[in-house]
This record gives structure tokens, sequence and C-alpha cells, in this order.
């Protein structure tokens, strides 16, 4: 059978471009983290925290994940459709849009212009732009699908076309505001009305950013790589839609214990331990699928990369219901452990599949074999261990936190002022810093690899893989 | 089926995700920000607050600070009475945060005086030691654009008065911002009604101490010091060295705050510290305390003063003038300012009222000003007092 015309350039391109935008994101997260240990390092307003974190997020998210994600679906999409890419112009166009989408938005950040909206800080002129990249890829995507070869869709491309209509449902609507000028616009929605909306946009932009599109890239890299198929077909069927269907409902247990009324929280609460089924059908379809392949995690560095990546993902989806109960958000939200939370997902989970998919990308790239594995494996270990020592400590100091805030003497009154909880945070704080260091690290040997691969030092040259 | 149709797969999922749209995020406007939840007292934000709105967006604090007191024990001692969904719709979008690296501010307004706030601003480590806050000194230099603000108001429909525009003028971000955060929460009259009523004798349980007193200074190093100095020697805030205050009274002014002042209550701090801090104070007098000084406890209001001779028996004696001075100097100064000027407390320089009222407030005192009794300065030196105010003598 003839080999069609797949467009990987466009794929290499986003992998780039990802990386790039990742590095940035890490650098910056260095950065803030140092300025919570040393406020001298806030230089003047346009480095101040309160601008780069925005910075921060958003280049992890849009810059590095979504990049990745462009990518990814370009490549997964022509794979199992079997068809080239619908409209490689288009594609063209895409990337380019993407790259000043993504400078805009930091130039723009780093000048005080942001809706203050958590990851949607972005003023309207660039909410716009991202409107359009979204259209240009949700239809070269789409076409693609339509024109497919393969009558059987897998499991990856129902996670890929769900993340395409969610994430339109929920920019376009948290995104409506009424203009003041090119750089100041307000919400269109006022106060609680605009918290639900707002959290109703944040918690789903992890469900339709990250959660279903690395689902999809786990579900496609991990039997690739393993050279094994996925245990159930329809295991995979159940948890896609029971995670479409629940996630949408969970927004408000970002706001449990606020002005929000009551029911809505209940709701969000409880379809938060709901969505513990759909998570974890995708971790134990993932596990099941190493039956008799175990050994594959000693020996094929890949491997290593998917299976941790659903663990940490299986891990999150435990601890995110848990801090969705009522009387434990309570406790623990507003404190260091939330972050701990949010980066066990963004450095365990998305980026180690990131990281995996780009690794089985490099030889099809760059047509020869990576640069090195033991460099590689090195980049395993510091991530791993540069989160976890990111995540347990916020951890902890979240518990410590929470205690300080809410303990009180014999007498009815507080035990701690708020400064002295801000004192007892900093040995925690610089053990973080260090945590985000150690992961630089291993970015950067990531880098480096990868660099190395595609100027072809070295290794020999594949001929034209599958 | 689905898996081979995909346009199917598409409406499906795309219904899939709208259920839990319309009801969680549709369905509650219905409920939101209508008659239900409003609130009469809730204004929207002036020409200035809504400059400094928007300074904070800008600047990112709601990273790192929130707006939301919940309505959990440990919290509404910390901050204050919780939220309500009415107090909040003017605000777009909200700035309810979700991380507290730094204290929520929903509450803030009220609890600190301006001067306190623009000294933090500049410098956040000189009020509150230790603190990881940015310094925001840099909003001293940005000016206002009043064309723009007025185009903001318009946008978002609230009223304004032509002059709020032109009052912005030379106005910095910096003013702007501290006008903010003196709103912030104050629409309802929460501070009012959340004061906790002393009631019972009030005893110093450390009196004289010695290991109370260290923790005293301690404490006050870190509540008191930021606007009072160290040492007691008044920073924009009075110097406490000089007052001369019973233990009673220092307890209850720690306590309750002076809330016109911008002196907050420190009741959170519960009585065993306010204590500890009050024997810091007394052990640091220059001046004695009054030999018989009363405390008038709210529930049980000393009586009604008699007013003696009904009417100023000194008015116009130059003698008493000086004698009253002399007396000023002592126990009113370190609060109403050397002449009469105004320190912390009011400017009395243009006292207007009888001499008979002034006389009332000398010796009963107003303590939900934090302004103390001086009964026990007996009759005749509260007099000379009233006719050295009364003389207006710095006026002339």
């Amino acid at each position: 059978m003839e080999k069609p015309a797949y467009n990987y350039e466009i794929v290499r391109h986003f992998v780039h471009w990802s990386i790039l935008w990742g590095v940035v994101a890490v650098l910056v997260g260095v950065l803030i983290s140092f300025q919570l240990v040393m406020p001298q390092l806030n230089f003047g307003e346009y480095l101040s925290y309160g601008r780069l974190r925005p910075l921060h997020t958003n280049a992890g998210i849009f810059g590095f994940a979504i990049g990745g994600f462009f990518a990814l679906f370009y490549y997964m999409v022509q794979r199992l459709c079997r068809v080239p890419l619908w409209s490689n112009g288009l594609a063209r166009f895409q990337l380019w849009l993407f790259n000043i989408v993504i400078v805009l938005s930091a130039v723009t950040l780093l000048l005080g212009f942001s809706q203050s909206k958590e990851y949607h800080e972005m003023e309207w002129p660039i909410d716009l732009l991202i409107v359009v990249l979204w259209v240009v890829f949700t239809i070269n995507i789409l076409m693609t699908i339509f024109k497919r070869k393969e009558e059987q869709m897998y499991i990856s491309l129902w996670f890929m076309m769900g993340a395409l209509i969610g994430v339109a449902v929920l920019f376009v609507v948290n995104s409506a505001a009424v203009p003041v000028s090119l750089f100041k616009s307000y919400s269109a929605f006022a106060g609680t009305n605009d918290a639900n909306v707002q959290w109703w946009y944040g918690h789903n932009a992890v469900a339709m950013v990250l959660t279903l599109p690395p689902l999809a890239v786990f579900y496609y890299f991990l039997p690739k790589s393993t050279g094994v198929p996925i245990f159930s077909h329809r295991l995979g069927m159940i948890a896609f839609w029971s995670l479409v269907f629940m996630y949408l409902w969970t927004g408000a247990h970002h706001l449990l214990w606020t002005p929000i009324p009551d029911w809505i929280q209940t709701l969000a609460m409880a379809f938060s331990i709901m969505l513990i089924a759909p998570s974890w059908g995708s971790v134990i379809n993932g596990y099941l699928s190493m039956n008799g392949q175990w050994h594959q995690m000693r020996e094929n560095y890949l491997v290593k990369f998917f299976i941790m990546a659903i663990t940490f993902y299986g891990l999150q989806t435990l601890q995110g219901p848990l801090q969705a109960v009522r009387t434990f958000s309570g406790f623990i939200h507003y404190t260091e452990w939330v972050p701990g939370h949010v980066h066990m997902g963004t450095m365990g989970w998305i980026s180690l599949v990131l990281f995996g998919a780009f690794y089985y990308l490099a030889p099809r790239l760059y047509g020869r074999e990576l640069y090195s594995v033991g460099l590689a494996n090195l980049h395993f270990w510091l991530v791993l261990v540069g989160q976890l020592i990111y995540s347990v400590s916020l951890w902890i100091a979240g518990v410590v936190q929470a205690s300080m805030w809410h303990s009180l003497n014999d007498d009815g009154s507080l035990t701690y002022t708020f400064m002295e909880s801000v004192l007892t945070m900093y040995p925690y704080w610089w053990v973080r810093g260090l945590g985000g260091v150690i992961y630089l690290l291993g970015v950067g040997i990531f880098v480096y690899n990868i660099a190395m691969t595609a100027r072809g030092a070295q290794t020999p040259p594949v001929a034209a893989r599958a | 089926m689905w898996e081979k149709n995909s346009a199917l797969l598409l409406v499906l999922a795309t219904a899939a995700i709208l259920v839990g749209t319309m009801v969680t995020m549709v369905v509650p406007f219905a409920y939101v920000n209508t008659e239900r939840d409003a609130i009469a007292s809730v204004v929207p934000y002036t020409a200035l607050e809504l400059a400094g709105r928007d300074v904070y967006i800008k600047e990112g604090c709601n990273n790192c600070h929130t707006q939301t007191v919940r309505p959990l024990v440990a919290e509404v001692i910390r901050y204050g009475d919780y939220s309500k969904s009415g107090e909040f719709v003017y605000d777009r979008p909200h700035l309810w945060g979700s991380r507290r690296t730094g204290p929520d501010l929903a509450r803030v307004g009220g609890k600190y005086p301006d001067q306190w706030h623009y000294q933090h601003m500049r410098n956040p480590s000189s009020m509150a030691p230790g603190s990881n806050m940015p310094p925001y000194a840099f909003l001293d230099n940005r000016r206002v654009n009043p064309d723009l603000t007025r185009r903001k108001l318009e946008v978002l429909g609230f009223p304004y008065a032509e002059e709020e525009i032109s009052a912005l003028a030379g106005k910095t971000d910096m003013d702007t911002i501290i006008a903010y955060m003196q709103k912030l929460g104050s629409d309802i009259p929460w501070r009012e009604q959340a004061r906790t009523t002393l009631v019972g004798e009030l005893s110093n349980p450390y009196s004289g101490d010695q290991a109370a007193i260290a923790e005293g200074r301690d404490l006050y190093a870190q509540n008191c010091s930021a606007c009072h100095g160290p040492g007691l020697k008044g920073g924009f805030a009075a110097d406490l060295s000089v007052l001369g205050y019973t233990e009673e009274v220092f307890f209850q002014i720690i306590h309750d705050g002076i809330l016109p002042l911008g002196m907050p209550g420190f009741s959170a701090l519960g009585s065993e510290r306010i204590w500890k801090i009050v024997s810091y104070l007394a052990s640091e007098q220059t001046a004695q305390p009054p030999a018989e000084q009363a405390l008038a406890v709210p529930e049980a209001p000393t009586a009604p003063v008699a007013v003696e001779a009904a009417g100023n028996p000194y008015r116009g004696d130059t003698a008493a003038i000086g004698a009253g001075r002399d007396l000023y100097g002592q126990r009113c100064a370190a609060c109403h300012g050397p002449g009469l000027k105004g320190g912390f407390a009011p400017d009395l320089s243009r006292w207007a009222e009888s001499d008979e009222k002034l006389f009332e407030l000398i010796h009963d005192g107003r303590l939900a000003a934090g302004m103390p009794g001086f009964s026990s300065l007996g009759a005749e030196r509260i007099w000379q007092i009233v006719s050295y105010i009364a003389s207006g003598e710095v006026e002339r």
C-alpha cells in the first residue's frame, strides 16, 4: 500500500516551539519561586511577581502544553486517519499565529495588560487572535478526520475531538468582555457570577487542555512504545464519555465556602468525587496494557515516561477530589498545598507525557536515532525527583500553614498572626525552589539531547520508519 | 456506531459538555446578583477607587491576595465578617483569587490608616517585618489618566460627578490603590457590628510580671511598632510613652481600636496577649497614671456628670488658661497634638461647641472613639483644660 505524504515538518516545528516556550515557562517559574524568598528579585514593575506569575502559567499551559498538543495532534491525526493533513497551508499559518499570540501575550502581560482571570489573563485583542487560532486548528483536524481512510476512530481521536469542542465553548464564554480601550476591558459578568463563570472555565481548562489531550497522547503513544495494543477499547469508551459528561459540573469546587450558592458547591463536590471513576478508568487501562510487558519499564525508556505520567495522573485525580470535599477544602484551600497539587499535574503527568511523546517522535522527525538514551534516563530522573521535591515540600507546607491559620487559643483568639505563618513558610519555599532547579536541569538535558539529535551528531540515520 | 461517525461523535460530545454547563454555569444567573442577594448599602466605586482597582489588576495583586472571607471560625476572627454575594455586584471582574501568599484583603478597608498603606506599599517589610511582598514604590511615579477613567466609569455605568474626574489630575497610581484598599469590604457596617463588648472588671493578671513585660515587648514589636515606632516613641501614630493611661484604658484601646483614627482593634490577639502588651506599655510610661481614673464600661455607664456651677468658672481667666495649657501638654497633646493642632486624634483648635459639652467629653470620654474619660482630674482641672481649649489661643 502506498504511504500517504504525511506532513511531519509542521509537527517538527510545533515540537521546537513548544520546547522553547516550555523552557521559558520553567525559567520564569524558577525565578518567581525565588522571588518568594528573596523579594529583592522583583526587578521593578515589569519583572515583579504579580506580572511574571501569569507569564509562567500561560507560557506553560498555552506555549508548552498546547504547542506540544498541536504537534502531537497533527502527528496522530494523520497516522490514525491514514491521510495527509487536510491543509498544510492552514497549519503553517497556525504555526505563525501561535507564536505571534504567545509573544504578544508575554509582552502585554509584562506591561500589565491583564484581565486578571486565572489562565485567561490576556486582554481582548489577544483573545480574538486565540479564537482564530483555535478555529483554524479545529477545522484542519476535523477536515482531516472527515476525509479519513480508516473507518474506525481510535480512542485518541475521541479525546482530541472532545478537547476541540470543549476549549471552544469555555474560551468564548469566559472571554465575554466590554472593551474600554485596546488594552483594557471589563468582564461581561459581575462579582459572584463572574467568579462562577471563571472557575467553570478555569477548572475545565484543566479538563479540555490538560486532561483530554494528554490522554489522547497517552492512548496513542503507550501502545506505540510498548508494541502491544491498549488493554480495553470499551474501558476507554466508558472513561471518555463519563469524563466529558462529569467534568463540567465541578468548577465550583474552586469556590467552596465562597458566596456561590450552596447547591452549586454541593454539586461540584459530588461530581468531583464521581470523577475518580473515569479518571481511574484510563489509569487502569494503561496499567493493564502493561500485562506481560512490565519488563519494558526497565528496558524501554519511553515506557518509563508514560507509565510514570499515568501514575501521577492517577494520584492527581485522587488528590483533586479529596480537595473538593468541603471540610478538607476549608482547611487546605488558599495554602501552599494547592501549587503542590497543581505541579504534580503539570510537572508529573502532562510534561512526562509530552517528553515521552517528543522522544518517540525524535527519530521520526530527524531521521536518526536519539542522541543519547543515557541522557534521556538522566532527564527522567531529574524531572521526577525535582517534581517530587517540589510537590511534597509544598504539601507539608500547606498542612503546616493551614494548621497555623486555623489554630485557636483557649480564650478563642488566634494562635498565630498571618506574618508568623509567612515566616514559617520560608524553609519550604527554599526547598520548592531547589525542586524547581533540579527540574530545570532535567529540562536542560532534554533540550540538549533533542538538539544533538536534530544536528545529527554521532547517531546513525534510520531508514524510513513505519 | 459513533466511533465510526465523526459528526455524531461531535454532536454527542457537545451535548455531554453542555449538560453540566447549563446546570452549574447558566442557571445560576437566575439566582445570583438578583433582588435575593442585593445589599442596599453597597455602592459602585468612585473614580478614584475604580482607578485603584485597575492598578490592583494591572499589578496582579490577585496572584497573592484573595478577596473572600469564608464563614469559618478562625477566618472570621482573623479577617472579619464573612463575604456576602451582594457585596460584589459592582466587581468586573471578580478578584477573589485562589492563593493567600499574603493575607485576604476583602475586609482590609478601614483596618489601617492611609499612612500605613503608603509606607507599606513603598517598602512592605518596613511595616511588616519578614514580608516577602515586592515593593511597589514605582506606583508613586505613575499618574492617573482622568479621561480614561471617565470612559471606564461610563462603560461600567457607574455614576460620577465631573469634580471627581477633575480631582484625579495629579493623583498617582499609589493614591488610587490606597483609596481602593480603604473601600474594600466597608460597604456593610461589619466593623461596628462585629465589635466585641467588654463586660465586667478589667484587671491585668500580669501586672508588674517581668516575664510578661518581656513577652509584651516582643508582641509590641510584631504588632505595634510599625506605626507607633520602636520603643513606643511614636512613628506616624502616637508616642505611647507619655500617655499615662491606666492599664484598663490601654487594654480597651488595643482591644477595640480607635476606628475613626485608623487604629485597628486587636481583639483577635486574645486578652492574654493584649494584657502582656499592656504590661509592657505600662512599664515604659514616663507619665504616671492618674490616681483613680475610672473606666467607663459601656454596659454600666458612669453616672451622668453633674456639671458643677452650670458653667465654666474660669472662662477668660488667663491664669486658668495657663494652667489648662500645662495640663493639656501632659494629658492631651500625645493624641491631639501640641497646640491643639491635632495628632492622631482630632484637631481642637476650631472647637465650637459649648464649654459644658467639652467638660462632659473630657470627664466621661468617648470610648467608642477611643477617647478615655479623665474624671479623675477633678472638675477644677477639667475646667482649666476647657478654658485653654475654648480660649482658641492658637488661633490668634
